[in-house]
């Protein structure tokens, strides 16, 4: 008899074992729930500029970019001689993520044919 | 015929020519006497893409702001809020604000990196780091091999192998041919740079999110773990987000 109860026990070692981690990670995903309820918003700060941004209100300044724009100053001797639509349209293609290799070509592109 | 060489040379020579022009036209003054305070030494502010629009990331100016709510509190319940080692893997890198702001410049912004918000959905809707997408640490720990887990890997940029013929195989054991990113299963060699991150130093999501994709065999130098995480973030007073769309 004692070595039937110690096969039963054997034989359920994996799926006590498997429910043991599932109620491991449930216990854990209630922590997590419960204290997520529990989180405040940070205040804002009294003054200036807020840390948190709504991503519709978020622009993004054109002199910043220019500002930028002058470390690369072989790129940006071009940049400054074009048309102000030109210009208007790379700072677009930044502001849309386009990758810095894509805005010198851009830039180069406008100078050498327009 | 002379026209189209001519150009060309006239455009290098005004830009060898300007060059010093540029340089005298100065650069944006930050930190010291000019009051604000840049992200680095070097880079006032970045931009990153969220949810399709440019949102700029910077800190925050005002001089008297200190950190309040959640994030500003020192102790949590431990278990399960306990103090995490520096990284869940000795393989894994583990990366500060500054080089997460190079990752956003460059990996993020070329398509080649993921910034992963590994929090479970109820945390992510109640602000976030920009640029970064949301896929909790139960979606990346699921079993390797499972429907779902080769989903996520396919998402990432990994790519099955289907059956791998002997010759192949055999190349790559005697390391004549580049195996460094492939298993039997997987070929990781395109597959993206992540950076992952939760609630900061006592968050344990991001970690098993880590160790949920090592064992889905995903190239552990190409995971980072910002460990900081939100806490880190908000305490720099950086710039975050609030998800307009449900968590993805």
């Amino acid at each position: 008899m004692p070595g039937c109860s110690v096969r039963l026990l054997i034989l359920l070692f994996p799926v006590l074992t498997v429910s043991w981690a599932h109620a491991e990670e449930d216990d854990y995903l209630r922590a997590l729930e419960a204290e997520a309820e529990r989180i405040g918003v940070p205040e804002p700060p009294r003054s200036g500029e807020s840390a948190d941004s709504d991503v519709a209100e978020s622009r993004g300044d054109r002199a910043g970019f220019e500002s930028e724009l002058q470390k690369h100053k072989g790129t940006y001797s071009f940049y400054r001689t074009l048309l102000e639509r030109d210009k208007a349209e790379i700072y677009k293609a930044y502001r849309d993520g386009a990758s810095f290799a894509k805005i010198r070509k851009m830039i180069i592109s406008r100078k050498l044919h327009r | 015929m002379t026209k189209r060489f001519v150009f060309p040379f006239l455009a290098l020579l005004t830009m060898t020519i300007a060059a010093p022009h540029a340089e005298e036209g100065g650069e944006l003054r930050v930190g010291g006497d000019s009051g604000f305070v840049p992200l680095t030494r070097d880079k006032p502010y970045i931009y990153v893409i969220h949810e399709g629009s440019s949102v700029k990331i910077q800190r925050i100016q005002d001089p008297n702001y200190e950190l309040s709510g959640y994030f500003a509190k020192t102790i949590r319940k431990c278990p399960p809020f306990c103090i995490q080692p520096i990284t869940p893997d000795p393989r894994v890198a583990v990366v500060g604000e500054v080089e997460l702001f190079d990752f956003m410049e460059n990996e993020l912004r070329n398509g080649k990196g993921l910034l992963i918000d590994a929090r479970t959905p109820s945390w992510f809707k109640k602000g976030t780091i920009p640029g970064a997408i949301n896929i909790p640490f139960t979606e990346l720990s699921k079993k390797p091999g499972s429907p779902e887990m080769d989903a996520m890997l396919k998402r990432f940029g990994a790519k099955p192998r289907g059956e791998v013929g002997f010759w192949d195989s055999l190349l790559e054991r005697w390391g004549l041919s580049d195996a460094k990113y492939k298993t039997e299963k997987w070929d990781f060699t395109e597959a993206k740079e992540l950076v992952l991150f939760c609630n900061g130093p006592a968050c344990g999501q991001s970690p098993r999110a880590i160790r949920g994709l090592l064992a889905a065999d995903y190239p552990a130098d190409k995971i980072n773990y910002y460990r900081g995480g939100m806490q880190l973030w908000e305490l720099w007073g950086l710039t975050t987000v609030k998800p307009r769309k449900s968590a993805e």
